[in-house]
Order: structure tokens, then sequence, then C-alpha cells
């Protein structure tokens, strides 16, 4: 449940494509702790460039950007550090590392941390199990499948229970079987308390209490 | 694994996960500094072969025969007492006569009613004083002494080897820099490499909240890793190599153990900078 203060705060945000084309003009979008925002666009709309600007990887040419409370700089190399630490991310900008093992890739975010060796080997083990793939634990990322690759990065992202996940396309080249697993996956981690911005070209079927909805049209959230 | 640990496991794993990279770096920056290290030696050699040529410089002076033996005798003391002398040879008339007929075989003066050949002082040098320049102004302090007729020492010889020494060091400078800037160069580019295959895996790390230094430790020691055995492997080949060749009238001069300590250390100071530089660049 969402609380006042938001976490995430865009407030009018413009950014222009390589190419040249307005990708967003005015563009506003506040999320609190523990509130999730599905963002539905389709491709070319803006989504992933919506995801780069939240993490600090693309500055946008106009408008503010407030990650938890203070504004965003991502010219304060520490500064961006420290708030990309607040943030866990499933697809799009977000990738396994795929010569690294399942172990590997999920005991990064301790390291970056600087969790001791002790602690981050019971809490790989322990989301290895919450999320069902320890059998899995040795494997190289890059033999994984699809869906066994966005599980992973579900597990990555809460590993070191960072307060907002950034979750883009989570569906997209999902068997059904596959996707349930993640949609019931991305349920639990909302009622947790994450706060949440999913990004996505059509309806997720994610239903959240109190989720708000937002479709990208003509480079703002309606 | 710590903070601490972690770029030290990554840099372990860039090494061991591209094999040949990492010894195409290895052999290549070898090369490098057993270029360097045959150079230094030369060098050093060269300066060894030289100073001891120079260490075998002496000044003679000679005095008119109008002046009493009385006299040079005091003249003797004055100039042993000089900055530089190490020591005097007096030679006599006589004396100057029995050399020449030793050197000859024959004594060239039978016949002249009077020995013409004069007194003579032969002036030994301390080393570190044996240079052209004080050589001159040496001579210029005895040449004002009454009673000396005529100085002779081989300042020509001596400035020639001057010069070829300035020309060696000059030599072994450029060379140790091109070789220093190349080795430099070799593992800014080698770390942009190993950067690039790196890529992914950085960038991940960053959007996970990685520091910057965090991601170029584990290259900087990469670098560093290159150099420091490149330099250390080169010193221990040199010295097995020596220990198999002699060469005959021509002594070879290491750099002493303390020199070699500082030049691996810097080689290794060098490779971590350039590993900074080569993922700085990168990044």
């Amino acid at each position: 449940m969402g609380t006042d203060a938001p976490i995430v705060e865009l407030i009018d945000i413009t950014l222009t494509s390589d190419a040249g084309w307005r990708v967003f003009t005015g563009l506003n979008l506040a999320v609190s702790a523990g509130e999730a925002a599905i963002i539905v666009g389709p491709t070319g709309s803006g989504k992933t460039s919506l995801a780069e600007i939240i993490c600090g990887a693309r500055r946008p040419e106009a408008g503010t950007v407030l990650m938890f409370g203070d504004t965003l700089n991502i010219r304060r190399k520490g500064h961006l550090a420290a708030i990309r630490r607040k943030i866990g991310g499933i697809g799009g900008l977000y990738k396994l590392i795929s010569n690294q093992s399942v172990y590997e890739n999920l005991q990064a975010p301790l390291i970056i941390r600087g969790e001791s060796a002790a602690r981050r080997k019971q809490r790989v083990i322990q989301t290895l199990e919450e999320f069902n793939l320890g059998a899995k634990r040795h494997d190289k990322a890059r033999m994984l499948s699809r869906g066994e690759q966005i599980i992973v990065m579900l597990a990555r992202a809460v590993i070191a229970t960072p307060p907002l996940l950034i979750i883009d396309e989570p569906m997209a080249g999902l068997d059904p079987e596959t996707s349930s697993r993640v949609l019931e996956t991305l349920k639990r981690l909302a009622v947790a308390g994450y706060a949440m911005i999913i990004l996505s070209t059509g309806r997720t079927g994610l239903e959240i209490p109190d989720a708000k909805e937002y479709y990208i049209l003509d480079g703002a959230l309606q | 694994m710590s903070s601490f640990w972690y770029p030290i496991y990554k840099f372990l794993r860039n090494v061991v996960s591209r094999p040949l990279a990492a010894a195409t770096s290895l052999l290549s920056l070898f090369l490098l500094f057993l270029l360097f290290d045959l150079v230094w030696i030369a060098a050093q050699t060269t300066d060894g072969y030289y100073r001891e040529r120079i260490a075998t410089v002496e000044m003679e002076l000679f005095f008119d025969d109008a002046f009493s033996d009385s006299s040079v005798a005091v003249i003797r003391e004055t100039v042993r007492a000089l900055d530089g002398v190490e020591s005097i040879d007096y030679m006599s008339k006589e004396a100057a006569r029995q050399r020449l007929y030793d050197l000859m075989g024959t004594d060239l003066l039978e016949g002249f009613n009077d020995n013409p050949l004069p007194r003579s002082l032969t002036i030994y040098f301390h080393d570190r004083f044996l240079t052209s320049d004080w050589l001159d102004s040496f001579a210029e302090r005895v040449d004002n002494i009454n009673g000396v007729t005529d100085i002779y020492y081989p300042r020509a010889w001596v400035q020639k080897i001057e010069l070829t020494l300035s020309w060696v060091d000059r030599a072994v400078f450029y060379l140790g820099l091109v070789i220093f800037v190349t080795a430099i160069l070799y593992i800014v580019h080698a770390i942009r490499l190993s950067v690039r295959v790196h890529e992914e895996e950085i960038r991940q790390m960053r959007l996970m909240g990685s520091g910057n230094m965090s991601q170029y430790l584990a290259f900087m020691y990469e670098g560093k890793f290159y150099t420091l055995i490149a330099a250390v492997v080169g010193w221990v080949a040199i010295h097995y190599g020596l220990g198999h060749v002699s060469f005959q009238n021509i002594l070879i001069i290491l750099p002493s153990l303390t020199d070699i300590v500082y030049m691996c250390i810097g080689a290794a100071l060098a490779g971590f900078i350039a590993g900074y530089l080569g993922a700085r660049r990168s990044f």
C-alpha cells in the first residue's frame, strides 16, 4: 500500500530521441513507497527510455527527476550509485550477466553492498529456495530459457530488498505456464511492499490492488 | 568476498577467462622489459668501462732547469695538498733518461754533454674529480706556480670519453622512454580490450549500483599483474642467461638489486596507472 511521499517523481520531463523525434513532452509520474505503477505503451513509445531516466542511465533535456526525495544528478557518480542500489531491475536495460552462474548473478547486488561472505551465502541460498531455483544454481545465465531468466532477474532484483523495482516487459516471449509463474511472483512482491514500475506493451494481466495504470500517449502519461 | 576481495577476484577471473590474451600481454611486455633491461645493462657496462679508462688519467708537470731541486720539492708538497690529488711521483732528469732508455731500448742522449730532459711531477687523481673541466681548472692553478714550464694531460681524450658517455646516457634515456611509453600504451590498449569483453557485466554491475572505482580496480590489478610479472621474469631471464655466458675483457655490470626492485615496483605502478587509464577511457 502506497504512502504519501513519492520515492520516484518525474516532473515535466522532456526527452528527444537520438533520431531527433520527441519522446516525452512534459511527462509527469509519481510513485510512492509500496505503490505499483503499470505503464502501457506500444513499441517505441519510450517505456525503456523512461526506465533509463529513472535509473540515471539517461538525462532528459528538461524537467526534474526526484529519486527518494533527492534530485537525481547523474554527474555525481557516488550519488548515482547510491540511488541505483535502491533499485532492482528486471528486463530492458537490466539483464543477467550471461557468462556467470545463477548463483554468481544473485550474489552480485550483495557484493556491491559489501555484504559479508557468510551473509551473502545465506541470502543467496534463501532466495534460490524462495524462487525455486536451487537446481539451476550452477547453470550459466546464457543456458537458461527466457522464462527462467526472468525468474532469476526477479530473484536478483529483490535479493538485496531495494525499495523500488523497475520491470520492463516481464511477459514478453513467455509461455503461459511461465507467465503465470511470473505474475504470481510479481503479485507476491507487490504484497510484500515493494514499489514497482511495470512497463509493458500490452495488458499484463497483473492484478495488484491499488495499482495505477498509465498509457503513454503523445509523449505523456495518460 | 568483501568489496576489497571482489576486484582481486574479478581480475583473476579476467586473466583466467582469456588465457591467450593474458599470455600475449605477458610475452609482449616481457620482451619490452627485456629490451629495457639489456639497454640498461649495456649503458652501465659502457659507463663502467669508460670510467675505468678515465681513472688512469694523470697530469705531468715539467720544471725549468734553473729551478732548484729544493724548490721543486716545495712545489711537490704544495700540489700534493691540493683538492683531488691522490698521489704524486717525482721524476729526476736521470730517471727520465733511464725511462727513455727503457722505452727505446737505446740511449738516445749518448753524446750529449748535458741531459736535456726536464724534471717532472706525475700527478694521480681521485676518480670522482676526473672531468675535463676540473682538469682544466687544476691545470690553470698549477700553471701559475713559478718554475712550471709545461703541463701535459690527455684533455682531448677525456673530452671524447665524456661526450661518448653523454651520448650513451641520452640514448638510454630516449630508448627507455620509448619502451616505457610503448608498455603504457600496450597496457592501456589491452585493458580497453578486456573492458570491451566484460562490457555487459560492467554495465549490469553499474546499473545495480557498483561504483566506478570498484570496477576500475579489477583492470588496474590486471595492468599491474602483467607489468610486474613481465618485469620480474625479464630480470630472472637475464640472470639465468648471464650465468651461462662470459665475455673477455668486458665486465658486465648489472644494476644493483635495489635498483632492480625499484624498476619492478615502477613497472607495476605504471601498469596500475595504465590499467586505470585503459578502464577510464572505456567506461
